[in-house]
């Protein structure tokens, strides 16, 4: 009788100590995808930013042509390479984004620069980068927004500190688009 | 919307005859048809007089049938000459370009690959027209109602309506991979659409069968919650999803969910296909109530105004504005240097002719001027 209930008890702390290991497996396995996710959607990133930075590059070109103004040296800090931080990147696209502002008002002094079939094509490109760019940050962001979400809440959060995962940084927009736009009349 | 001059009294004139002669052939058919079947039923206790009987039953439900097809027939006339009068001339008002073909629509293989709906798994009866060819704001569309049933099988075999609404397809060039369908959660046969994904047109079945379905077709999330709930977004690349869907552009398809639409959208990184089903077919004729002109016109300018919301709330026309904008701005500045330089012609012309002939011979001659900066243009 005593080694029937034994064998019971034994039988029962196996099953529970299964269904703990398949729990286990199964929340590190879901967090490992949501993380990939996360990973996948920061490469994006890096290729909108790539497409960007090749942009400007054409556009220094074209702007080169038609004026003798010196907008390299802002330009020349902009420094994309593998495997940088959100907030690298962050600061990567907000340069650009200046760099990319200083050829507008460029352009604007020079009529010619601004009527030219290449500027033209080339503001159609940036458009269409710039919406690549915002899409690649809106997608990294929901991936990260939901990896952090899964990561705190119980129980995957043990399994989460068990495997030292940490929440990842959400792309922030820039800051001169934060402040308030100054309206002048 | 161009000013529209339209001879109300003399279209009235025209179309309200045919509306009651439509109703007329309707009414009776319905009569004749309730009568006869009426008797018919009766027709067991009226035996002794039976043959007479009879024969009024079997006339009346001929009538009935003959007064049916004659309805039909004035349902045609009228609602071919009512979009001929009015609704023709409403669409030229609003779209300069615009080309209407009652009689056309878009083929059963274009409505196929637009992929909105999927054809395939069943034998669907497809029916299109209204055909309306256009462009707005350098923005290309075709618009055409369409209507698609099935005979449901078993021992009550009846006409089940799938689609019965309006597919519009607009040009929209955008460099995304693969394709996008978006269906509202209200619109049913979304499952059927997917077939179209798993199997294709063309496609190697058997080749796609043996890929995952995680490999061919991803449903995604977006940020907005609300947008989650009413609709399913599938794709096979999540970037090309967050690209076409901005938050401008989820706002406009949940404001049209929520005028109770059953929705499906399709890109194909070429032609966006909006399907809405549910509103039955544009210019279409009332029946019960007397014509007021002024009316339908609101009505087909409203659903022909719908286009137009739908490139401005989609921003379809953004890459033709800026090109526009980009034009514009450097015609007005040549136009400034034009000026600039007949300015300069006139006040030379005025210091020469003036007393203080001095000055003017110390001015500039024409190939001077460019030294200064201002050319001729």
């Amino acid at each position: 009788m005593g080694n029937v209930i034994g064998g019971m008890i034994i039988a029962v702390v196996v099953v529970v100590l299964l269904i703990l290991v398949i729990w286990y497996i199964s929340t590190m396995n879901k967090l490992r995808a949501s993380a990939l996710k996360v990973d996948e959607a920061d490469s994006g990133i890096d290729v909108a930013l790539t497409k960007r930075y090749d942009v400007l590059t054409k556009q220094l070109a074209v702007v080169k042509e038609y004026t003798s103004h010196e907008s390299k040296t802002l330009f020349e800090t902009i420094r994309l390479r593998s495997g940088m931080t959100v907030d690298e990147k962050i600061k990567a696209a907000n340069t650009m984004n200046e760099v990319g502002n200083q050829f507008r008002l460029t352009a604007e002094a020079y009529p010619e620069l601004k009527s030219s079939a290449n500027y033209i094509a080339l503001q159609n490109s940036i458009t269409d980068v710039e919406e690549h760019l915002q899409a690649a940050r809106r997608l990294y962001n929901a991936n990260a927004t939901d990896f952090n979400t899964k990561i705190v809440m119980f129980p995957a959060s043990i399994v989460a500190n068990m495997l030292g995962m940490k929440s990842r940084t959400l792309f922030q927009a820039e800051e001169y688009k934060r402040n308030d736009v100054e309206m002048k009349f | 919307m161009k000013e529209l001059n339209l001879n109300e009294a003399g279209i009235l004139s025209i179309l309200e005859p045919l509306r009651k002669r439509q109703v007329l052939w309707q009414m009776i058919c319905i009569c004749s048809i309730v009568l006869g079947l009426s008797l018919f039923q009766s027709f067991g206790r009226w035996y002794n007089g039976g043959a007479i009987m009879f024969v009024v039953c079997m006339l009346s439900i001929v009538v009935g049938f003959f007064a049916g097809y004659q309805s039909v027939k004035a349902r045609k006339q009228y609602t071919n000459t009512y979009k001929k009068l009015l609704a023709e001339k409403v669409l030229k008002a609003c779209f300069e370009d615009a080309q209407y073909s009652p009689e056309q629509g878009f083929s059963r293989e274009e409505f196929s690959m637009a992929g909105v709906f999927s054809l395939k798994g069943r034998d669907y009866s497809y029916h299109s027209e209204d055909l309306i060819v256009g462009t707005h704001s350098g923005v290309e569309f075709k618009q055409s109602d369409v209507r698609v049933t099935h005979r449901s099988g078993g021992r009550n075999r009846r006409t089940v309506v799938d689609v019965d609404g309006r597919l519009t397809r607009f040009r929209y060039d955008k460099d995304i991979l693969g394709r996008i369908l978006i269906t509202s959660k209200t619109f049913i046969p979304a499952s059927s659409s997917l077939e179209f994904y798993m199997f294709g047109s063309g496609q190697d079945v058997s080749r796609i069968v043996q890929n995952t379905m995680g490999a061919l077709l991803k449903t995604i999330s977006m940020e907005d919650v609300d947008f989650n709930q009413r609709f399913t977004v599938y794709a096979t690349d999540a970037h090309s999803v967050y690209y076409l869907l901005t938050p401008p552009v989820m706002e406009y398809l949940k404001h049209l969910c929520s005028m109770d639409q059953k929705l499906s959208i399709s890109f194909d990184g070429t032609f966006l296909y909006i399907l809405r089903t549910g509103k039955g077919g544009i210019f279409e004729p009332p029946s019960a109530r007397t014509l007021n002109i002024s009316d339908e016109v609101k009505k087909s300018y409203r659903e022909l105004q719908e286009i137009v919301y739908c490139i401005e709330a989609l921003r379809l026309d953004d890459r033709k504005e800026r090109e526009e904008v980009l034009k514009g701005e450097n015609r007005n500045l040549q136009r400034k240097g034009q000026i600039k330089n007949k300015r300069e012609e006139e006040l030379y012309k005025e210091l020469k002719e003036a007393k203080y002939e001095t000055e003017a011979s110390q001015m500039p001659e024409d190939d001077e001027f460019e030294g200064i900066g201002w050319s001729k243009l």
